[in-house]
């Protein structure tokens, strides 16, 4: 048998190739690094690329005549799509307009699977909008196989549909737990789509259908606007608003913003265009230009030049009249500033809305998305996904509870166990002990906090199960239909009143609820080095994330310089030699990186090699020296009581200063303005290249997850972000002056600070001991 | 109130460490405040500090208590849903919370004791007369005449003096018994009691009925003497001759004072310490209560009447109509109803009499039963947390007196908690190891290092558990009958002058072998457990660990309860006193080396002559307060020769009743030696050597207890075999 922390952490390396989005938590529990079991080895690698396939990929290509990317509507917002384990579920939002939704008449599904799924046993079944259009046997191991599914008549509807992909597999000869790690089914973004003919109704357009601009082919979505007068400072903030408008409207995944000054001759699917600018400067560009745009501000779809397309154009007499198509355009679909959100929007995870958790709250399983279900294989995975507020302070004390209903068979063995994970990383073991089955009934099981963050986060319910037929494993056995272990709906996930007031700098808190800029009733200062295409496309994009994080469009005032900034909250996107000293020093930047960064490699990689010979010879040494005897020691504290040195400190120290080493290329920084009432937020990168696509590469969904600490560097080819933790932080009262608050805040802050808590504990009872003295001292007979 | 700024100030610093107590910080915060507070706790303790350090390693225990407390509250209790954990869960809980309680409560009571009096010797002048009562029911008449000539000797003006033998085992309803033989014995000690009273010069008083036992008979005396203060010894405590001196003078201090309570020190070793053998190396039981509790009391004007060895104001008990005798402990409940009249108590802490305590298991449990049932009796007819006229200390105090009676509860409960999880595999204390380490290990440790703090050189570690778990299994019973019926308890007199003559298991040891057995059993269990069930083998370590305990501390009281024979029938007092050695007409210098209440033995110098045994003689010696040497008869039993001296047993031929006054004056007139002797058994071991000599203590009487269990098998059966 597997001890239950063993085959936890075997569960954790599968959910981390499976899936890069997890928090990057520099202290996890376990350490997963160079845990890699030999069925890995097998499975379609997931970095930046389509999913490898074998020689059959071209054939279907040749079956579907001449396809026109216009007519698919891609489903999965990835590169790549692995359904994982003995049961697996997905679920996707697709936009469809009336047109698309009453044309549309088939999906496609391109998928491949591990060798060692048993056909015979194994389903896998495409469910659109809760009815099952297609099931199958998983056969398809040789290479990826494409299926085409008919849909009935009036099953799509205009607005948001739900694809759902769910995989039942089973081993062909094992029946370990183990072996269900190598269980897996490849769906393939790229030829799995829905086929839209192309629009013959000649419909107008409305501003409406922008929500349905679907995925690429890599499930990208990119907006290209078109703005000839770009180097205009009057310009900036009608492309700032209007790139937030159409974010907040598409709210894809991963959608990033490219301002060019030409008109692209086409658009792939995923993509649209947008053409913005006056209407003298568009003319020449576009003969369909509505005429009324010379008169007054228009927002509208228009015939491109050339090509069978709409494009999207945002014009008028001049720069302010189109300031207000733009604030037209926005006004139906932004949040007013003192209005809460009860759910995140941000639809890409199970094509559910993730209620906001904000405080005291029950949600029961079947609110989250998590329906009852009963189970035959070893091991059980599902979840749910909850909001949190920005403000949340309650990592370090807080937990919450899960109240689980479930029932396992009377074949289940002690030493099975149910896992709870938060964003991946594992949050508490249940142990199930019992050997003649048993029912669980609200059974309360602690989930520790600390793997929160703000915005979206993952909770997932594992169960693996073992069984006396198991160790058997007589032929057929993993397939038996008997269940083993069922988990009800009517389970709760309960948040109890939480810890609220905002720490800055905080890049998790920005990623996640657009924080601390999402609430503010002043324009925050947005700082460009130059207006240029990467630098605008670079704001756009993130501006777009930010907007969907926030869940409303920001207000911005362009600032052409950073000096003028002073104590506001403030956007800085520039390349790193441009950004003034000041800026650099506020968000822990070294300064030196302004010349060094993405320079030839010099000094700092030597300085590098040699840090690291020199920790090198350290950790030989260790035994000796005292320092090396503090280093034992915080190990060992660290593997015993989670508890490290530097939460042994009673002040916090200074934040180090950053220098970006050659790989990365792009960084997002936090730090207080000069008199530490404000936050500024930089993006930076060496080059003006290097910007935009590095904001790119963190504009995907996965990566703008990763955001966190006061640093966040992006390096080429890595999947995870470099973040930097937060020593010094600046406490923000986001919440009314409560009692109850800043009790639990003070619990987290004394959580986080262990020997504060000591000290202040100490003192207490000293100052008790005192009192008390002095009290007894006065009463009763003296001595 | 006239400190109203000092109780603001400590009720404000006592809300924030509430509040930073009840903060819901994480495990690892946890575990480092522990580790603080044990250390700091530690280093307070090595250094000995006093005076205010020892309120300060009060509050830090009390702090982590209250942490504990805080935790266990709300994150450890198995839900609701979930019976079959949740009802033995909450009643570990409520056992739990009682002990919390129960430390507040003695907190309360012994934060800050008096510091013993000074000596406060009576002037000689105007001083009250005195009526000594020694009442009796059944006790053997060299033991009253030793007590009556004892208080024939204190040191008072004679005419002020008046003794009384209150005879209960004389009534005329005794002496017209229907059954012959009883009446016939009854008649006879009626008349060997009142020829022993003649000749000592003690007045003799018996009664019609026997009605309200004890109460009712001093009530009686009462009715028949007059002096102002009324001085109780038990008829086997016999006073020093210093006693009136160093208590009467409180009552002129205070005229509304009405008790003047001193310690009960025993001459002999109650049955654990005889059992185990540390009644001359480990400080009594009663230390504890009479050594820190009753200073504790006295603090709050609380110190209770404890039935003997005290002297109450007449005019006082008149006022509340004598003793009271709804319960079968008349001493705290007189004393409980002249507190809510506003009457005071002083505690006087100078042992000032000797007494006998129970010899065997039987009779020992037999008297705390008696005190147990009285104590559940007082909570139930005169609840003191609501008894009008009491100050709130004094509620608090004597609700803390009488709910640590509820101890058989909490102890079974403890006993019994592990075996849920071990044998039917309920969860009834939801913890993970590592909170186990950061809050209860911590707990207990704070715990027992207050209790060491606290009383540390008056109880050694695991000595209270001991006591506690022993008396538990037959006084659980006893308690909840009273509790079903409270008025049907009895006096029953306790038999203190019983021998064992051969090593036995005592009567009543039947069910700590069985208790042992299935602790053992569990044992055993949990050590399958642990290999068996490798997934929850913290869990079951745990539970292992404090079954363990319980294993160590039930064997431990199979000893206690395998009886060891006791040669001397009495116990032999340590005295350094001279005296003459008169055999043969020669006299011969000599120095007295101990003495029981049978007989001597001397150290004599230049006896030439071989000495046979049978020989008669005399010991000549000035009893205190007399200037003249006074002749006690004595015959030789066996003669050691030392070198240049030659020690000498003998034994007491008293013929007359003086004599009884002259063994008295040896054995207990010097008060002083009884202090002698407690203060050499009183050191603090620590917790650490403390728990190590327990450990070897409990295996040993382990075996012992065993081998006592398995000759009992065997006598039986040769028994049987003839």
């Amino acid at each position: 048998m597997l001890p239950p922390a063993r085959t936890a952490l075997i569960g954790l390396v599968f959910a981390l190739t499976a899936s890069v989005a997890f928090g990057q938590d520099s202290a996890v529990p376990f350490d997963m690094s160079g845990e890699r079991t030999p069925g890995t080895e097998q499975k379609p690698v997931v970095e930046g690329g389509t999913p490898v396939t074998t020689t059959e990929t071209k054939e279907p290509e040749k079956k579907v005549a001449t396809p026109d990317p216009l007519t698919r509507r891609y489903i999965v917002p990835a590169t790549s799509l692995l359904l994982e384990g003995e049961a697996a579920s997905q679920s996707f939002p697709v936009f469809l307009t009336p047109q698309q939704a009453e044309s549309a008449t088939s999906i496609n599904l391109g998928y491949s699977n591990a060798v060692v799924v048993a056909p015979e046993s194994s389903r896998l079944t495409v469910v659109v909008n809760d009815v099952s259009v297609g099931e199958l046997p998983v056969q398809s191991a040789e290479g990826t196989k494409d299926m085409r599914f008919d849909l009935p008549k009036g099953l799509l509807r205009p607005g948001l549909n739900r694809v759902t992909f769910n995989a039942v597999h089973r081993h062909r000869t094992d029946c370990t737990v183990r072996s269900t790690y190598d269980l897996w089914t490849a769906v393939d973004p790229a030829r799995t789509f829905l086929t839209v003919p192309a629009d013959t109704s000649g419909r107008l357009l409305t501003t409406d259908d922008i929500a349905a601009i679907g995925l690429g082919p890599t499930g990208q979505t990119k907006f290209v606007m078109v703005a000839p007068d770009m180097g205009q400072p009057v310009a900036t903030n009608a492309l700032m608003r209007l790139s937030q408008g159409l974010a907040l409207m598409a709210k894809m995944p991963n959608q990033t913003f490219d301002i060019v000054d030409a008109l692209p001759a086409t658009a792939g699917a995923g993509e649209m265009t947008v053409l913005v600018g006056t209407a003298d400067d568009l003319a020449a560009m576009l003969p369909s230009l509505p005429v009324t745009a010379r008169s007054s501000a228009v927002a509208t779809f228009v015939d491109a030049p050339a090509g069978n397309r709409k494009i999207f154009v945002v014009s008028g007499p001049d720069w302010p009249s189109i300031e207000g198509a733009v604030e037209g355009m926005l006004a139906p679909i932004d949040r007013p500033l003192g209005v809460t959100r009860e759910a995140l929007s941000v639809r890409q995870r199970n094509a559910t809305e993730m209620p906001l958790v904000s405080g005291e709250m029950s949600l029961s399983f079947a609110s989250l998305g998590v329906r009852t279900g009963e189970f035959t294989g070893r091991r059980y995975r599902t979840g749910f996904d909850i909001g949190i507020p920005s403000d949340f302070y309650a990592d370090a004390y807080g937990e919450a509870r899960l109240l689980l209903d479930a029932a396992y068979s009377p074949e289940v063995l002690p030493g099975s166990h149910i896992d709870i994970y938060v964003n991946g990383n594992i949050a508490t073991t249940v142990p199930i002990t019992s050997r003649n089955g048993g029912i669980f009934r609200h059974l309360p099981i602690r989930v520790t906090m600390r793997h929160f963050r703000p915005g979206p986060n993952r909770v997932d319910i594992e169960t693996v199960l073992m069984t006396e037929a198991d160790k058997i494993c007589a032929p057929g056995a993993s397939a038996s239909e008997e269940p083993r272990f069922a988990l009800f709906d009517s389970s709760e996930f309960r948040m109890p009143r939480f810890a609220r007031v905002a720490r800055l700098p905080n890049l998790s808190a920005l990623s996640g609820t657009g924080f601390p800029y999402n609430g503010q009733v002043d324009p925050t200062a947005l700082y460009l080095d130059r207006l240029d295409a990467d630098t605008l496309s670079t704001s756009a994009t993130f501006l777009g994330k930010m907007a969907v994080s926030s869940g409303r469009a920001l207000l911005v005032r362009p600032e052409s310089s950073a000096l003028a900034i002073g104590e506001r909250n403030a956007i800085l996107v520039g390349t790193i030699s441009q950004l003034p000293p000041l800026v650099l020093g506020q968000t822990h930047i070294a300064a030196e990186s302004a010349s060094s960064w993405g320079g030839p490699a010099d000094g700092g990689g030597e300085r590098g090699a040699t840090q690291e010979a020199f920790d090198e010879w350290q950790s030989r040494v260790r035994g000796g020296s005292w320092r090396g005897q503090i280093s034992a020691l915080e190990t060992w504290l660290q593997e015993t009581f989670d508890i490290s040195l530097s939460s042994l400190r009673l002040l916090p120290g200074e934040e180090e200063l950053v220098v970006p080493d050659d790989t990365a290329r792009f960084l997002v920084a936090q730090g207080n303005s000069p008199e530490e009432s404000a936050t500024w937020t930089v993006l930076s990168a060496p080059t003006g290249v290097d910007l935009k696509a590095g904001m790119v590469a963190m504009a995907q969904d996965d990566r703008w997850q990763q955001l966190d600490g006061y640093v966040s560097l992006d390096s080429k080819g890595v999947q995870a972000l470099d973040t930097r933790a937060v020593s010094r932080t600046r406490f923000v009262a986001t919440q009314p002056w409560t009692f109850a608050n800043m009790r639990l805040v003070a619990a987290n802050w004394l959580s986080s600070n262990i020997l504060a808590y000591a000290v202040l504990f100490c003192a207490l009872a000293i100052l008790l001991g005192i009192a008390t003295s002095g009290l007894l001292r006065r009463f009763g007979r003296g001595g | 109130m006239r400190h109203i700024g000092t109780v603001i100030l400590w009720a404000m610093i006592s809300a924030v460490v509430i509040l930073v107590i009840t903060l819901p910080i994480n495990l690892q915060t946890q575990l480092v405040a522990s580790i603080a507070v044990v250390t700091f706790m530690a280093v307070i303790k090595v250094l000995r500090a006093e005076g205010i350090w020892r309120l300060i390693a009060l509050a830090f225990g009390t702090a982590v208590v209250l942490r504990y407390v805080y935790w266990r509250s709300t994150s450890t209790l198995p839900p609701l849903n979930q019976l079959e954990n949740f009802i033995p869960g909450f009643l570990l809980y409520l056992a739990e919370m009682y002990s919390v309680m129960m430390l507040a409560l003695s907190l309360f009571v012994v934060a800050m004791p008096l510091p013993p009096r000074k000596s406060r010797v009576a002037e000689t002048g105007k001083l009250p007369s005195v009526d000594v009562f020694v009442p009796s029911y059944n006790e053997d008449i060299g033991l009253l005449a030793n007590t009556l000539a004892a208080a024939k000797a204190m040191d008072y003006p004679p005419e002020k003096l008046t003794v009384w033998l209150l005879d209960d085992g004389g009534t005329e309803q005794k002496r017209n018994a229907a059954a012959v033989i009883e009446a016939q014995m009854a008649e006879a000690r009626h008349r060997e009691l009142q020829a022993l009273c003649r000749d000592l010069n003690v007045n003799y008083l018996t009664r019609a009925r026997n009605e309200h036992a004890k109460a009712g008979n001093m009530n009686n005396g009462m009715q028949h003497s007059t002096g102002e203060l009324i001085a109780i010894f038990d008829a086997d405590h016999a006073p020093a001759r210093d006693f009136l001196r160093e208590t009467v003078g409180y009552f002129a201090d205070d005229q509304k004072l009405f008790l003047v309570q001193t310690p009960h020190f025993f001459l002999n070793p109650d049955p654990l310490e005889r059992n185990l053998r540390t009644f001359e190396t480990m400080p009594s039981e009663n230390e504890m209560f009479y050594g820190i509790i009753q200073r504790g009391l006295d603090k709050w004007n609380a110190s209770f009447f404890c039935g003997s060895a005290a002297v109450l104001r007449r005019t006082a008990l008149n006022e509340a109509g004598g003793f009271s005798g709804l319960s079968i402990t008349e001493d705290c409940e007189t004393a409980l109803a002249l507190h809510s009249r506003g009457w005071n108590s002083v505690y006087v802490d100078k042992p000032l009499i000797a007494g006998l305590q129970p010899a065997t298991f039987a009779s020992f449990i037999g008297q705390r039963s008696r005190w147990a049932q009285g104590m559940m009796q007082i909570l139930r007819f005169r609840f003191p947390l609501f008894k009008r006229g009491l100050t709130v200390p004094q509620r608090l105090c004597y609700m803390s007196s009488m709910l640590f009676w509820l101890f058989p509860f909490p102890r079974t409960i403890f006993l019994f908690a592990p075996l849920f999880y071990l044998f039917f595999d309920l969860e009834i204390f939801t913890a993970s190891g590592g909170e186990f380490l950061g809050y209860t290990l911590a707990y207990m440790l704070v715990n027992l290092m207050m209790q060491n703090y606290l009383y540390g050189s008056f109880r050694w570690p695991w000595i209270s558990e001991l006591y506690e778990y022993v008396q538990s299994v037959h006084l659980l019973p006893a308690v909840v009958s009273v509790m079903l019926n409270p008025t049907k308890p009895t006096f029953k007199v306790t038999a203190k002058d019983e021998s064992i003559a051969v090593a036995r298991l005592s009567e009543i040891s039947r069910p700590f072998f069985v208790i042992f057995a299935v602790l053992f059993i569990a044992f055993l269990m949990s050590i399958y457990r642990f290999y068996s069930e490798p997934y929850k083998a913290d869990v079951t370590l745990v539970v292992g660990a404090w079954n363990l305990l319980n294993l160590l501390i039930a064997g431990c009281a199979l000893g206690v309860v395998s009886e060891r024979s006791e040669r001397a029938a009495s116990r032999r007092v340590t005295v350094k006193r001279r005296c003459t050695f008169v055999a043969g007409g020669l006299h011969h210098p000599a120095t007295l080396e101990n003495v029981s209440a049978h007989g001597a033995r001397v150290q004599v110098f230049g006896l030439e002559a071989e000495l046979a045994t049978g020989v008669r003689g005399e010991l000549r010696f000035t009893p205190y307060g007399s200037d003249h040497e006074e002749a006690l008869p004595v015959d030789v039993r066996n003669v050691e020769n030392q070198g240049s001296v030659v020690a000498v047993g003998c034994r007491f031929l008293p013929e007359e009743a003086r004599h009884h006054s002259l063994v008295a004056d040896l054995i207990f007139a010097n008060s002083n030696q009884w202090s002698d002797f407690q203060v050499s058994r009183r050191y603090n071991p620590g917790l650490f050597r403390g728990s190590l000599w327990f450990l070897g203590v409990a295996l040993y009487q382990t075996s012992r207890g065993l081998v006592y269990f398995a000759r009992s098998f065997g006598g039986g059966k040769r028994e049987a075999a003839p």
